[in-house]
């Protein structure tokens, strides 16, 4: 077949992109070239939109031992101890095929995690979802939920938290993000550059087939009324194969035969083989010939595009060979040794003793488009006046118990039963709070992980959305008592072509660099997903981060649950009644303009760091940020957990009943301390200039508001529990 | 589900109860 520019489009490339390979390799592409630079050049695997405002991220840290640019982030949790963790999106397939599309999101994610030499022990999600009404959602939501457990579980990993949200914008486009996080020792962490000339190129794992060909492709495409057509592309996953391939990575990693190691992802083979030449300032040369395949009469072409899932591509040391092939052999496993490295700096496929392909990594690689698109800039909104006659026939219970089975803020037990949080016998929180636990096996250390994400604020005001999504993530480690480390981000947008949906990336990009470096929170990994886009309807902005923090002793770890009766609870942050954006202005007065609540990055800060000193001196029972909601939903969860109520002060402050309770103000926790600590609390907390406030007292079964105002436990429990069950029920 | 006994041998994790399946185990091997 002659390549023309029409095939190059068709292939997702640009008119400009195609005259650049022409120019840069001095001739026409044949079919399987034009196919490597198509899955190179696309916007998922070449970040050819984002490079240029990513590179403003903070991604150092005294405990940051690899930044973004490998399979996945490493930070130091002490002694010989590292973190390898990352999140990934798998939106696109999961809405075309849910089951597979999330499942191998989650298989993706994890061999980005054990490449890297950690044994996976935690898998975390952050899932969207359209209107609960439209005719796709329940549907979607069950498939992906299936499939994130059907993975995750079979491959004994605990999925122990994640969220879950719903909104008219996702009606075309959900949005899959998976997260995993895996131990390693710090002196056995394998990176991805290869080195040495005439080393072996390895590929284990599965067998190659026609699966997924075109993926990365088309996760850089905007949706259409074609896009079942799409079904093929979608790749097909295996976890009790990739559940092999763990084992046996990890018991060859034991020895010193790998110099470096690549899963076959997005773009497969492809960018798996280009990327270690790259990265290694070498050629790479392949026989596609034996390249294990399972279907018959796979051409260049396909072998190199395809998707399957459970591979790895590895160089081998010189003469380690046999000992590998042993392994892998064991555990029941393809092993080929497929080609070598050189000196060519070209990525050179050989089939049928034919040369079928001839590329300069660096035209792949370092010549690759980067675009510094137009944007626009967004406007804060002006604050919405709210009449007092708006909460005139307004009663505080049934507005709570509205906030309490809502969508977005009903509890999510349906779907975290169906994941396995408890395998590996080392989950301490589990899912449902405000953080994952998972205890460092043999040791007294545990690692917290949280996802969050807050789209309605990134669409209301991106600047200020980017800085909330990091400060949540940052209150919730400090919720459960551990220190915040660093963070992972999965970028969700529309088109990065339309002007408006960059300008939300790049401000939102801004407000997450701004509070991660206030808050020495830096980003160690991550990924963007644009094109999240029907036609000319995109999502709302919608960044996912990814938090990890570490608690020293797991005996200290904090949980929402109210203790004990009579304790005393404190708010800590100043409310000021911010209803802008709130779900109460959203769902109660159906108001969806104004500003997302301002962050004040010192005030978090300090708020936090304040906290933790609590903690440390054990003066803390319990804990709960203050978010979604406001502050009677955040405390209505805590009484759901514990069984408990509480009786509440009056406010003291001259804003009306609604702002105080229901405002979304931000930087704020609520704190359960016992009743004879709270001279030294308040001591701690006016040292250091944090602002509180007397809340209530820890009750019976009822959470009494004031002589009107009373609901009882039960009632809130079930409020909060049976909107989903019932949904899924229909 | 199966039950997991050994995820109920520790507090930290949900509870003790698991332990006693592996403590009769062991007492009636003996």
């Amino acid at each position: 077949m002659i390549v023309t520019e029409q095939i190059a489009i068709d292939h997702g490339l640009k008119k400009d992109e195609y005259k650049k390979i022409c120019d840069l390799l001095k001739r026409v592409p044949n079919i399987t070239e034009l196919g490597i630079f198509s899955a190179m050049w696309n916007e998922h695997c070449s970040y050819k939109s984002s490079r240029f405002h990513l590179k403003n991220l903070p991604t150092k840290g005294k405990n940051v031992i690899q930044g973004p640019g490998e399979n996945a982030g490493v930070i130091d949790i002490d002694d010989d101890d590292a973190l390898v963790f990352k999140i990934e999106s798998h939106n696109h397939p999961s809405f075309i095929e849910p089951y597979q599309g999330a499942a191998t999101g989650v298989g993706g994610i994890m061999r980005d995690i054990f490449t890297m030499g950690a044994r996976p022990i935690a898998n975390l999600n952050s899932i969207h979802f359209g209107s609960p009404q439209h005719k796709k959602t329940r549907n979607l939501l069950r498939g992906v939920v299936r499939g994130i457990g059907g993975y995750g579980n079979c491959m004994g990993v605990p999925t122990i938290g994640g969220q879950t949200n719903f909104d008219e914008s996702y009606n075309g486009n959900i949005l899959v993000n998976a997260m995993t996080l895996g131990l390693v020792k710090k002196n056995k962490i394998f990176y991805s550059k290869a080195a040495g000339l005439g080393k072996p190129v390895i590929y284990v794992g599965s067998k190659t087939g026609r699966d997924g060909i075109h993926g990365a492709s088309m996760a850089s495409a905007v949706f259409d009324e074609k896009i079942e057509e799409k079904k093929p592309t979608v790749q097909v996953g295996d976890p009790f194969t990739e559940k092999l391939l763990l084992e046996a990575c990890l018991e060859l990693m034991t020895g010193d035969s790998i110099i470096a190691i690549q899963d076959m992802g997005a773009a497969g083979l492809t960018s798996s083989s280009i990327e270690m030449a790259s990265k290694g300032n070498l050629g790479i040369e392949i026989n596609l010939n034996k390249v294990p395949c399972r279907e018959t009469k796979m051409s260049p072409y396909e072998i190199m595009l395809s998707e399957s899932q459970e591979r790895m591509l590895i160089v081998l040391e010189n003469g380690k060979e046999d000992l590998a092939k042993e392994i892998f052999d064991k555990w029941n496993l393809d092993f080929a040794v497929i080609g070598k490295t050189t000196k060519s700096k070209k990525i050179e496929l050989y089939f049928d003793e034919k040369k079928v392909a001839d590329i300069p990594v660096n035209i792949l690689v370092e010549n690759s488009p980067m675009y510094d698109r137009k944007w626009k800039k967004s406007k804060l909104p002006k604050k919405i006046k709210i009449e007092k006659e708006q909460f005139k026939n307004l009663k505080i219970i049934n507005v709570l118990n509205k906030i309490l089975s809502s969508p977005n803020v009903c509890s999510k037990k349906w779907i975290w039963q169906q994941y396995d949080h408890t395998v590996m016998g080392d989950t301490i929180q589990k899912p449902g709070g405000d953080a994952g636990v998972v205890r460092v096996h043999g040791t007294n250390k545990a690692i917290a992980a949280s996802v969050d994400s807050s789209a309605v604020y990134c669409w209301a005001h991106p600047l200020s959305g980017g800085k909330q999504i990091v400060c949540e993530s940052w209150r919730n480690l400090i919720s459960v008592g551990a220190k915040p480390i660093a963070i992972t981000n999965c970028l969700n947008f529309g088109s990065p072509e339309n002007e408006e949906n960059m300008g939300e990336f790049v401000e939102c990009v801004q407000g997450l660099s701004e509070a991660s470096s206030f808050l020495n929170f830096p980003v160690v990994s991550g990924n963007v997903s644009f094109y999240n886009q029907t036609k000319d309807v995109g999502i709302k902005p919608t960044p996912a981060i990814g938090g990890v923090g570490l608690i020293k002793d797991y005996r200290n770890m904090i949980t929402m649950d109210l203790k004990a009766i009579g304790n005393t609870l404190l708010v800590i942050g100043k409310t000021e009644g911010h209803l802008d954006q709130s779900l109460f202005s959203r769902d109660i007065l159906n108001e969806k303009n104004g500003p997302p609540p301002e962050i004040n990055l010192f005030n978090e800060k300090n708020n936090g760091e304040t906290i933790l000193k609590l903690i440390e001196k054990k003066f803390i029972k319990s804990a709960h940020d203050v978010s979604l909601g406001g502050i009677i939903t955040a405390l209505s969860k805590m009484c759901i957990s514990g069984k408990k109520g509480a009786v509440l002060k009056k406010p003291k402050y001259l804003i009306n009943q609604f702002e105080y309770f229901f405002g979304e103000d931000q930087g704020r926790y609520i704190i359960e301390i016992e009743k004879n600590n709270l001279k030294d609390v308040t001591e701690i907390l006016e040292k250091n200039s944090v602002h509180y406030e007397e809340l209530g007292i820890v009750n019976d079964n009822e959470l009494i508001i004031n002589d009107k105002s009373k609901v009882s436990i039960d009632d809130l429990i079930k409020s909060h529990t049976t909107w989903l069950t019932n949904y899924m029920n229909k | 589900m199966m039950p997991h006994p050994e995820r109920m041998i520790d507090p930290a994790l949900s509870g003790e109860d698991g332990s006693l399946f592996f403590e009769n185990l062991i007492n009636n091997l003996r």
